[in-house]
């Protein structure tokens, strides 16, 4: 009996190492990617803006049935929360990061160049937003970049030691 | 001596083993380090309870 709870918490333990370590590598393998989406669905923004000229809430609804996926949904939630009462701009858009931060794994450097575009969209004349469209765009191909480098550094390294990390301490508290 | 005990020693000694070797193919040599120095304080700490038990043993052995 006591051998039989000793090995259950083992594994429970062990179990434990290895799924931390999977959160964290799979957090690093995705951000490039939750980043690739982010610059498709501005690179898509830009156009509705520039050959369009549909109003924003729109634009931003079709940008997001368009792209699917996490980020898709936030564009989607952005345009819900801009057409209802009494929202701003900023404030709408702020709905949509609210959504990106929880459910991608964008890093708060990479919201942060979004927050920034949120500022001007729809408060500024059509060039000037596309100046700003690309502006981020190019700010988030260089994060793409860094999270590439940070993946390749730290996916397998967490993926280990999550896993080998899980069975020392199992180990040590058996 | 509980033989369990050198199993456990023996287990940890792997797993520090295979993660030093992960960090050297990974060319992370700074955590290769660490690791195999935590692996070392920790085997430490958990045998120096009967390191101690040893050195008490000689003690009385020899009426030191």
């Amino acid at each position: 009996m006591w051998m039989t709870l000793k090995a259950g918490g083992f594994a429970l333990v062990a179990t434990a190492g290895y799924m931390v370590g999977q959160t964290v590598a799979s957090s690093y393998a995705r951000r490039p990617d939750d980043l690739k989406q982010c610059q498709a669905a501005l690179g898509l923004l830009s156009s509705e803006v520039e050959y369009a000229t549909t109003h924003l809430g729109v634009a931003l609804q079709r940008v997001g049935r368009s792209l699917g996926g996490q980020v898709g949904d936030a564009f989607c939630r952005a345009a819900a929360a801009l057409a209802g009462p009494a929202n701003g701009t900023v404030e709408a858009w702020e709905e949509g990061l609210g959504w990106l931060q929880t459910t991608t794994a964008l890093s708060r450097a990479d919201i942060e160049i979004l927050r920034t575009l949120g500022l001007r969209l729809g408060a500024t004349d059509r060039a000037d937003q596309l100046r700003h469209l690309a502006v981020a765009v190019e700010r988030l191909k260089v994060q793409e970049e860094l999270a590439r480098q940070a993946r390749d550094r730290n996916e397998t390294v967490w993926r280990y030691l999550g896993a080998l990390g899980g069975l020392a301490l199992g180990l040590i508290l058996l | 001596m509980q033989v369990d005990f050198i199993f456990k020693v023996a287990g940890f000694g792997m797993i520090v083993a295979v993660l030093y070797w992960m960090f050297k193919t990974q060319n992370r040599d700074d955590l290769a380090t660490v690791v195999s120095v935590v692996g070392m304080v920790t085997v430490l700490y958990i045998t120096i309870q009967y390191i101690a038990k040893f050195f008490e043993a000689v003690r009385t052995m020899f009426q030191l």
